[in-house]
């Protein structure tokens, strides 16, 4: 049996803030042996992030280790001095984090920070470094080394910037990798690539890896043994097929049925199947049917759409503007009740389907109708009565919500335009929070104060005080803990049921799409690759890159 | 729900409560800040109760008890008219103050108008015209032109019959239409940023008006910066003042101002009597480094990422 390389013993990290500490990690104890794979899962604010950084001695101030210790190969890593810590760092145990964008620096090409690295710990000559950079970089499977090694960051694309930072991280031949999100911000086509490298990676190094995730399947495929942690503490630990198949801690169970899979939509708390359990393929083409000979609601017809990219006086005197083709021959019609699926990778032109359907945007040609009328075309009443029919729902909780105004003024500010000044204005407010799940004791707090989950919620709410008859949610839940989508997935087919609303869904996540919505379109590079039935596109799909798409979703639990 | 009703309302009265106490026992964390605020009070103090607290008449000449060091009657002596240099410190915070205050009121609203309208429609044509005109007012040297405004209309009041324009309210008025690029600038960019945000992207889908948008949504957006910034513009506007007045184009002698009292001190550099330059002098500094310190603490404490306070909830 091969002895642990780190072992944490009754770690406490505390971070002082006025009035309480928040004690962020509570005497957690864990140990990785060589060559393991071990996977530390948990959703935000569980202090999986925080344990990673105090083994890095990183944690951000004010907090600091207030108990506890971190031997690594016999030493102390919570009592060195930050010296000795700065030569551990890189070269024995070394980092990789969520964001490839923001850990590199944008004013230095990719090369030199990797140069200035390895010549930091190593202490060799300039050939010697640069020939060991293009070494790693190849190691990690960038195509052209040497074009990598001059590029600044901002040049290369997510999954290449990604990969030079593995790479980066790799260059000292550190004993233990830590990967916090390393695919979190990726597309799901590059997030299976980066999982692939790590798994070569391992095999060909004997590395030690560290691997941190809020996503169950992706851990299932990569990790050994894992760890699940809940508030600050490790409610459970085991090996992965132990874990994924009895898992013990009520936590872990909801953690497990929480997320929407490909495969199993019958073990899914938000499948859209029928009574019986059974996704229904017959029921399913009756309903596309019947919505087929419906009135279209909003209808695209062969819509473009595009970006000036170079707007200066001389490329509009010489008429050589570039345009980036955002959206292309989009065609698409929605009718009342229907749930539609808008599903590809960032860069597809989804989000600008979503800003042509609301009217944010014009097409720069082709027809968009609601009720038969084209948008374009809306002025005064009609255009005021369209507003107040399409409403929106954004990914990004934060800034959707002004920050100056509380919550009752949002809302009341939607209410005023629907319905005048009617006099029992908090009444409504009240009554469409509680419809939405939410305590009456944020209706005079500001955004700031409250969770992603409640500000999602008041985003919908504010949506649905407009009493629409569509609304456009743009990766709404993609900003959110997975048992948190479970429930917001939830209201939104409440208020589906409820308010025969129509749904536009928008996301990059397929096994969510294919649950809530009948019917999906598959988008790529601004153009509509795959359209119909949910059900039958997850099950056959035709298009190539469907598949490629279906294939990338981390499968986890299925494999065993 | 009347239990409910009954929470709310006392939630909203101590919401206003914490908020004022937060800010406070926040500026009370940040001692640079607080000097700053100290300052920044005290001098409003003096400017304001100059007339009452000031032990003698700025301008009364007291020829036989002229240059006096400073002693118990004359604590920070007396020049050389024998006038009491106390005194007319404190009644130099005065025109100091109105002109940095007045001058921030007057810039304010063009900068922050323009500031808006051009952030919220980046991009347009309008906003290339807005931007491109302050640019063109920002390449002015301030001081240089308020010295040619004020020596083309001279340094006399001028009399209008129902209204006299006094010197002070020519270098109110320059530096007020100076000052509006840097805070179109500053207002700019903040309204970029917020115009692009979904907030303001869910009221459009409302079909909320474009004006009440920039007024109603992303102006109190700008405010802390606004008011970060009107705090540092006016200790320039204090600097400006001392400025003119020592060349003799502001306020004009025998009234007192800490310009006008640096430029009569002048011939007294080498001669030894200290106090007339140390003390006007030490009156300008610290106003402009008090007037800087609390802009610098504002900024902190209103920037929502820079709050340290504790979360309300």
């Amino acid at each position: 049996m091969e002895k642990a390389i780190l072992k944490v013993i009754d770690l406490s990290v505390k971070f002082p803030t006025k009035g309480n500490d928040v004690e962020a990690l509570k005497n957690i104890s864990f140990s990785v042996k060589t060559g393991e794979a071990l996977g530390i899962l948990g959703e935000s604010g569980s202090g999986k992030s925080v344990s990673a950084l105090s083994i890095m001695n990183l944690v951000p101030s004010p907090g600091r280790i207030i108990n506890g210790s971190i031997l690594y190969s016999g030493i102390n890593l919570v009592s060195l001095s930050e010296a000795d810590m700065r030569r551990l760092r890189g070269s024995e145990i070394s980092m990789v984090f969520q964001d490839p964008l923001t850990a590199f620096n944008p004013v230095y090409t990719v090369g030199k920070q990797l140069l200035h690295i390895i010549q930091t710990h190593k202490h060799k000559s300039k050939k010697i470094a640069y020939n060991r950079a293009l070494e790693v970089l190849s190691l990690v499977g960038l195509p052209d080394p040497v074009r990598v090694f001059h590029s600044y960051p901002h040049q290369l694309s997510g999954g290449m910037r990604q990969r030079a930072l593995i790479g980066m991280a790799l260059a000292c031949e550190p004993k233990i990798l830590i990967a916090d999100e390393p695919t979190t911000a990726l597309d799901v086509t590059i997030q299976s690539q980066i999982v692939q490298l790590f798994h070569e990676l391992r095999e060909q190094l004997d590395l030690t890896l560290i691997y941190i995730t809020h996503n169950l399947d992706l851990m299932a495929e990569l990790c050994d043994r894992a760890i699940v942690m809940y508030q600050g503490k490790i409610v459970e630990e085991g090996d992965v097929k132990t874990l994924f198949n009895s898992p013990q801690h009520p936590y872990t169970r909801m953690l497990i049925d929480c997320v929407p899979r490909l495969n199993k939509p019958e073990n899914n708390v938000i499948s859209t199947s029928n009574k019986n359990g059974k996704p229904n393929l017959l029921t399913h083409n009756i309903e596309l049917e019947q919505l087929n000979n419906k009135e279209p609601i909003i209808e695209f017809e062969n819509v473009y759409r595009d970006f000036f990219i170079e707007k200066n006086i001389i490329s509009s005197i010489f008429g050589s503007k570039k345009t980036l083709r955002a959206v292309a021959d989009f065609n698409l019609k929605i009718c009342k009740g229907d749930i539609i699926g808008i599903v590809g990778e960032s860069g597809s032109g989804k989000s600008t389907v979503a800003m042509l359907a609301l009217h944010l945007l014009s097409a720069t040609s082709g027809n968009i109708y609601y009720r038969r009328k084209n948008i374009s075309n809306l002025k005064g009443l009609e255009l005021k009565s369209f507003r107040h029919n399409v409403q929106m729902v954004f990914q990004d909780n934060q800034s959707a919500l002004n920050p100056r105004k509380t919550i009752l003024k949002t809302l009341n500010e939607a209410l005023i335009i629907r319905h005048g000044s009617p006099q029992n204005i908090n009444q409504m407010a009240e009554d469409l929070l509680l419809s939405m799940g939410l305590e009456l004791d944020i209706l005079e707090r500001y955004p700031h104060s409250l969770s992603g989950g409640q500000r999602q919620r008041v985003g919908i709410a504010r949506a649905m005080a407009m009493e629409p008859e569509i609304i456009v949610a743009d990766e709404p839940v993609s900003s959110l803990d997975v048992s948190l989508q479970t429930q917001i997935i939830k209201l939104f087919l409440q208020l589906h049921k409820k308010h025969n609303l129509t749904l536009i869904f928008i996301s990059h996540d397929l096994a969510l799409v294919s649950h809530l919505c009948k019917r999906l379109i598959v988008m790529q590079d601004g153009k509509i690759v795959e359209a119909g039935n949910a059900f039958d596109i997850m099950m056959h799909p035709s298009h190539p890159y469907t598949q490629n798409l279906i294939n990338s979703v981390p499968k986890g639990i299925t494999k065993f | 729900m009347k239990k409910n009703k009954n929470y709310l309302i006392s939630e909203k009265f101590t919401k206003r409560h914490i908020f004022l106490t937060d800010f406070l026992s926040a500026l009370a964390n940040t001692k640079t800040g607080l000097f700053g605020a100290f300052v920044v009070l005290l001098m409003f103090f003096l400017a304001i109760f100059a007339p009452w607290i000031a032990p003698y008449d700025p301008t009364l000449i007291d020829v036989p008890n002229r240059l006096q060091p400073p002693n118990l009657s004359h604590w920070m002596g007396t020049d050389l008219a024998g006038r009491d240099v106390l005194s007319r410190l404190m009644w130099g915070a005065r025109p100091s103050l109105q002109v940095g205050v007045l001058a921030v009121l007057i810039g304010m609203p063009g900068g922050i108008v323009i500031g808006l309208i051009a952030g919220f429609y980046r991009g347009s044509l309008l906003e290339t015209i807005l931007m491109r005109a302050t640019e063109i007012i920002a390449a002015v040297p301030l001081l240089i032109v308020a010295v040619a405004i004020v020596g083309i209309l001279g340094v006399n009041p001028i009399d209008l019959g129902f209204f006299t324009i006094t010197n002070e309210i020519k270098i109110v008025f320059v530096l007020g239409i100076l000052y509006i690029p840097g805070l179109a600038r500053v207002v700019f960019a903040v309204a970029s940023t917020e115009a692009v945000s979904d907030y303001i992207r869910a009221r459009k889908t409302q079909g909320v008006r474009d004006f009440s948008l920039i007024f109603g949504d992303v102006l109190p957006n700008c405010l802390s910066v606004v008011t970060v910034w009107a705090t540092l513009l006016t200790a320039g506007g204090v600097l400006a003042e001392a400025g003119l007045s020592f060349v003799g184009l502001g306020v004009q002698p025998p009234d007192a101002s800490w310009g006008v009292m640096l430029s009569e001190a002048r011939k007294f550099i080498f001669s030894g009597e200290w106090w007339l330059l140390f003390f006007p002098g030490l009156a300008i500094s610290i106003t402009v480094i008090g007037f800087n310190l609390f802009g610098d603490a504002l900024r902190d404490i209103l920037d929502p990422r820079h709050y340290t306070g504790p979360r309300i909830d």
